[in-house]
């Protein structure tokens, strides 16, 4: 299994050392066209030297890209629940130097997801925080998905403020739809540990179109959650129709297996069986 | 975010789009260029010119480099952003498309794929969801079409060739062509995800109502129920409705009753009736569940839960 620390530094390394090279290239073609006059370079000298610039350049983007597809065959390893294929393929894309920031901090981003995955929160949450302090491009989307890594590895370690700022770090990202489902069934978690109950209910409207989106699980657990919030606030017409509604979509029991609290819904029972036809 | 509508369809030929976003073969000046600079860089070294001839050829050459090597880099930025600015609208249609913001994803789709489009990728996930839209418009028979040539040219990989072949069955079933749904069920049950597919609980499902087999629609559900929950999200509530109308072929009311509410507390009753004809036997006739008012669902401010990220 590739230590945290070792993944972490040697991404470090590398992007430190990527950038110093980019700059090396540059000068050099640089250098090559603007003193060749001045020290009577000849054309061929000159050419030589650009031509020698570009194929280092060619052969540094083919070797990152080999380490980006190493790298991107690892989500769906890691979906499929093969987490050795998974990790050999991160170890070794991690090892390869690149000149892609964004590829080696995908990488480290798809590191951490098979952390939380394995359910070593600690080490996941470890290596988000790697990558938010790489600042990857905002175009990659590496940085809210490593966002929501961190917020939910947070939360199941229970460290609630560490997952309260990582959840208000969304406000500063630009959410694709994804994200925005994503970042609900985070925040509705938060609520929901948090004791949150009117912030559950707040613009349940919007939240009951979200999780129209959403797999049966997740829009269950969140819609749940609501019914919970609903209930507290002694919302009882909302509470039976969001708990209505989650437990068509997903089994009590697995509901209340995941967040314990949600058993108030049911009563006590753990064996809730879903409504028959 | 439901709609009742039948709207009318914004597509106009469907089949010449097929071929408009064809993409077209790039012509490789880079290469013509690399091809003149090595002409020049051998006809400076080999041909027995005056020393100032060699000279200025040679820095025509280093000219001509740097133009190509500046060519080189701005045509690749210029290509990296037009496919990504592709890649965005795909992206874009996608997100219309799950908001059911359906004009909008339909006009996103129809310009985009009304000139060739940069990568073949991107090319088939918009005749996919070209397809979709179609379907939504009622017109099955162009969805189905649509789908066919997209697994005719085997564009898509095997998962989403699956999910396409499921969602080509259920397009021909609501055009009535129950032969080519018969084939296209048969042709289903043949690949590995068959057994454990939602996705194909429901459409056998819509095949036995359709045909008049409630009983078998019956019993598929109860045995695939567990599946269809899994992984049907909202669109259980098909499953529901289906089998409250198979219980109300079989004059069962009370289970249909039971059935129809259920399937309502999910989806909404006029939109149930849009996306399947059949269900209009059963409005009026089955209560449907009991929705509270969406505007009064903003919750009035107490003591507790203050400070959350919400």
């Amino acid at each position: 299994m590739t230590p945290v620390e070792s993944a972490i530094w040697r991404t470090r390394r590398d992007l430190t050392f990527a950038a110093v090279l980019k700059v090396a290239l540059l000068a050099t073609g640089a250098a090559s066209l603007l003193l060749a006059p001045a020290i009577s370079l000849s054309g061929a000298a000159t050419f030589a030297m650009m031509a020698g610039v570009w194929i280092l350049w060619m052969a540094l983007n083919y070797h990152s890209l080999k380490s980006s597809r190493l790298a991107a065959a690892s989500p769906l390893l890691i979906a499929s629940g093969d987490y050795d294929a998974a990790e050999a393929h991160l170890d070794a894309s991690l090892r390869m130097f690149s000149i892609f920031r964004a590829g080696k901090l995908q990488a480290l981003q798809y590191l951490a997801l098979l952390r939380r995955e394995q359910r070593r929160w600690s080490e996941a949450a470890q290596l988000c925080r790697a990558v938010l302090k790489h600042r990857a491009p905002a175009s990659s989307g590496i940085a809210v998905r490593a966002r929501l890594i961190l917020a939910q590895s947070l939360l199941a370690m229970d460290d609630l403020p560490g997952a309260q700022e990582a959840i208000l770090g969304f406000y500063r990202e630009k959410l694709g739809l994804m994200e925005t489902l994503e970042m609900l069934i985070v925040q509705s978690d938060y609520q929901l540990k948090a004791g949150q109950w009117h912030d559950l209910m707040n613009e349940a409207a919007g939240k009951l179109e979200l999780t129209e989106l959403m797999a049966s699980q997740p829009a269950a657990l969140v819609q749940a959650s609501i019914a919970l919030g609903a209930k507290r606030l002694g919302r009882m017409e909302w509470a039976t129709f969001f708990r209505g509604r989650a437990e068509l979509l997903g089994e009590p029991a697995e509901l209340i297996a995941r967040r314990p609290i949600l058993a108030e819904l049911w009563g006590d029972t753990r064996s809730q069986e879903a409504p028959q036809v | 975010m439901e709609s009742v509508s039948p709207m009318p369809s914004p597509f106009g030929d469907v089949e010449s789009l097929l071929e408009r976003s064809r993409p077209r073969p790039r012509v490789a000046w880079l290469w013509y260029g690399a091809g003149l600079v090595l002409l020049m860089f051998l006809g400076g070294v080999t041909s027995g010119q005056s020393d100032g001839a060699r000279a200025m050829l040679q820095g025509l050459t280093s000219l001509v480099v740097v133009g190509l090597f500046c060519a080189m880099v701005i045509s690749g930025g210029v290509t990296l952003k037009r496919v990504r600015t592709e890649q965005h609208r795909v992206v874009a249609i996608d997100e219309l498309i799950q908001l059911r913001r359906w004009p909008e994803a339909a006009a996103l789709v129809m310009a985009m794929l009304s000139r060739p489009m940069l990568t073949p990728q991107a090319r088939a996930a918009g005749l996919i969801y070209l397809a979709r839209l179609l379907s939504r418009y009622d017109r099955f028979g162009d969805a189905a079409t649509m789908i066919e040539r997209v697994l005719g040219e085997q564009m898509v990989d095997a998962e989403t060739a699956w999910g396409l072949r499921v969602d080509r069955a259920f397009a021909v079933l609501h055009d009535d062509r129950l032969w080519d749904a018969d084939r296209a069920i048969n042709e289903l049950r043949r690949q590995p995800w068959a057994r454990e597919s939602g996705a194909m609980a429901l459409v056998e499902l819509y095949r036995d109502v359709k045909t008049g087999h409630p009983q078998d629609a019956i019993e598929r559900f109860n045995e695939k129920l567990p599946a269809m929950r899994a992984q049907l999200g909202i669109r259980l509530a098909d499953a529901y409705a289906l089998v409250a109308r198979a219980y109300d072929l079989l004059e069962n009311t009370g289970a249909a009753a039971i059935a129809y509410r259920q399937a309502t507390l999910l989806v909404g009753e006029s939109e149930l009736q849009r996306r399947y004809g059949e269900f209009k036997a059963l409005a009026g006739r089955y209560a449907a569940a009991d929705r509270p008012d969406r505007t009064a669902l903003t919750a009035p401010r107490g003591t507790e839960g203050s400070g959350s990220p919400s």
